[in-house]
């Protein structure tokens, strides 16, 4: 495929000041190669998302990026650090249906366990933890619902409450992957909301993306991803026809059809 | 106690139960299955979290030839056994978790092939070697009216270890069966209580062996978490309810084990089986109640 050139994929300078950093990353299961020398730099303050079509490695990304699987090559840095799960300044918002939503906890444990990375092993949450829960689940607006089973909620409440766990960590950055898929529209508007919030809080948003139609609206920063970075940067520069053409093959067919 | 008494219904179980606990050999049986109930509920729950329940199965089954090595290597000294069955409850879990790793073999299919090929060996070994020790036939199915007070001393330092266990990382072990990836990445060692906690799941079963048996062993373990986690609403809940079943049902068995002259093993495992069924029925119960009040 000859698409044409397009903005560089390649990160400049300004990683002191990146939120994520990566070189060269290469990253295979199984002799295949899922990231392919993938380089980019994601900025503080910034709400970006991570998109492209199934199989580009945007999950795999994540998890990389936390140190949960073996890469090949590259670096990754977080606040111009290797990630360090002890002292990370960063909230994972892992995909809904990577966990059991049988398991037996009320709403308000599991934002509870939000804050235990943070407690010293002889410590039990105490009245400062379920304050801070219930903090967080008035955020989400599922104040109401912190003592129902995790089992009796939504999609959409589900994935709030992990929203909510994330924000009692307190962290600099948050990385969610796909919190919009399979929520009703009220609860995707209260978590973009929030995140916005965060946002401008001064903390970080990197979140993999799927919906072409509202990457404008949501988000300041893309990052472009077909197993190499096809684009990085402001949306205004990257969310472009030609780039996602490239991504998503030439049937895509105008940016400017997506509303 | 008067002989009028005895023959009120009521009276007269609690007369028998005090007359047959002037009996050591009862007493020993009664404490020895009682503290491996509460401690293989406790395990069970952990393992049925995390979608485990049948590798307590497989261990169960896969420390046999570690017992008969142990058991001919040591004379009838548990301490021997104990130690040859923990090295093989090791080898089983270390093999289940590495095969699928190097393999295209599913974690199902290898746990399978690792405890029939281990029980094997272990029954290869016990059929050539049992002629005049018919205290290991006993680890097959148990024999709790015969357990001594090592063996309940066994139990009671396996109890420890399991509480000792929940109560230095009951955080991250309740993260890592609800979210094992949010432990690791806010720092738990994941890596290293998965380990511990195979190795104090092996003592548990092998504590648990002279009492129910390498075949049963798995049923104390599943059953009362099940029953448990019908009903449970937090980790925590459950963990006491599984621990508390685990000890009634396992005292429930021996006594009509005792009382009626069933096998013991067998008895507490169908005990275990009826708690089950009874939180079942207050789970339906339950919602019954529940859809009638929502109309």
């Amino acid at each position: 495929m000859s698409a044409p050139e397009i903005v560089s994929p390649i990160a400049t300078s300004a990683d002191a000041h990146a939120a994520i950093a990566v070189t060269g990353l290469v990253v295979a299961y199984e002799h295949r190669t899922v990231l392919d020398h993938v380089q980019f730099s994601l900025p503080q303050g910034a709400m970006s998302a991570i998109v492209g079509p199934n199989g580009a490695g945007k999950s795999t990304l994540l998890k990389a990026i936390l140190g949960l699987i073996k890469i090949e090559r590259g670096s990754l840095s977080v606040f111009g650090k290797p990630f360090c799960p002890k002292a990370s300044g960063v909230a994972y918002v892992p995909q809904r249906s990577s966990v059991d939503w049988d398991f037996p906890a009320t709403v308000l444990d599991v934002v509870i366990m939000g804050r235990y990375g943070q407690m010293p092993w002889w410590r039990w949450p105490g009245a400062n933890e379920r304050r801070m829960a219930l903090d967080a689940l008035a955020r989400v607006g599922l104040f109401d619902l912190a003592q129902r089973r995790i089992s009796d909620l939504s999609g959409g409440q589900q994935q709030r409450v992990f929203l909510a766990r994330a924000l009692v960590q307190e962290a600099r950055l948050y990385l969610l992957d796909e919190p919009f898929s399979g929520v009703d529209a009220a609860s995707e508007a209260v978590m973009v909301g929030l995140l916005q919030e965060i946002c401008q809080s001064g903390a970080t948003v990197v979140a993999v993306h799927h919906d072409l139609s509202t990457v404008k609206r949501y988000f300041s920063h893309l990052l472009l991803l077909n197993r190499a970075v096809l684009a990085c940067g402001p949306v205004h520069d990257t969310f472009t026809t030609a780039a996602l053409q490239q991504a998503y093959g030439a049937y895509l067919l105008n940016v400017n059809e997506v509303p | 106690m008067s002989q009028t008494a005895t023959l009120i219904g009521i009276d007269g179980a609690f007369h028998e139960i005090a007359l047959a606990l002037r009996y050591d050999f009862l007493q020993q049986a009664l404490a020895g299955t009682m503290l491996m109930g509460i401690a293989c509920g406790l395990m069970g729950a952990l393992l049925l979290l995390r979608r485990m329940a049948l590798f307590g199965d497989a261990i169960g089954h896969a420390v046999l030839p570690g017992v008969m090595v142990g058991y001919l290597l040591g004379g009838k000294q548990f301490a021997w056994i104990f130690a040859g069955a923990l090295l093989a409850g090791m080898v089983a879990a270390s093999a289940v978790f590495w095969i699928p790793q190097a393999s295209r073999i599913r974690p199902d299919a290898a746990m399978g092939a690792v405890f029939t090929g281990m029980f094997g060996l272990g029954i290869v070994l016990l059929s050539r070697y049992q002629s005049g020790s018919g205290g290991v036939s006993g680890l097959l199915f148990g024999h709790a009216l015969g357990i001594g007070p090592s063996e309940v001393a066994w139990a009671f330092g396996n109890l420890l270890v399991v509480l000792l266990l929940l109560g230095v990382a009951w955080k991250p072990l309740k993260l890592m069966s609800f979210d094992p990836i949010q432990a690791e990445v806010t720092g738990a060692p994941t890596r290293a209580l998965t380990h511990l906690l195979m190795l104090v799941l092996t003592a548990t079963i092998v504590v648990s062996l002279p009492m129910v048996g390498a075949v049963l062993v798995a049923a104390l373990l599943i059953l009362p978490a099940a029953a448990a986690s019908l009903v449970a609403r937090h980790f925590g809940t459950l963990l006491l309810l599984a621990g508390i079943g685990g000890g009634v049902a396992s005292l429930v068995g021996l006594w009509v084990s005792h009382a009626w002259g069933l096998a013991s093993g067998a008895s507490i495992v169908l005990s275990a089986s009826a708690l089950f069924v009874l939180m079942g029925c207050v789970r339906g119960a339950r919602r019954h109640k529940a859809s009638v009040r929502h109309g």
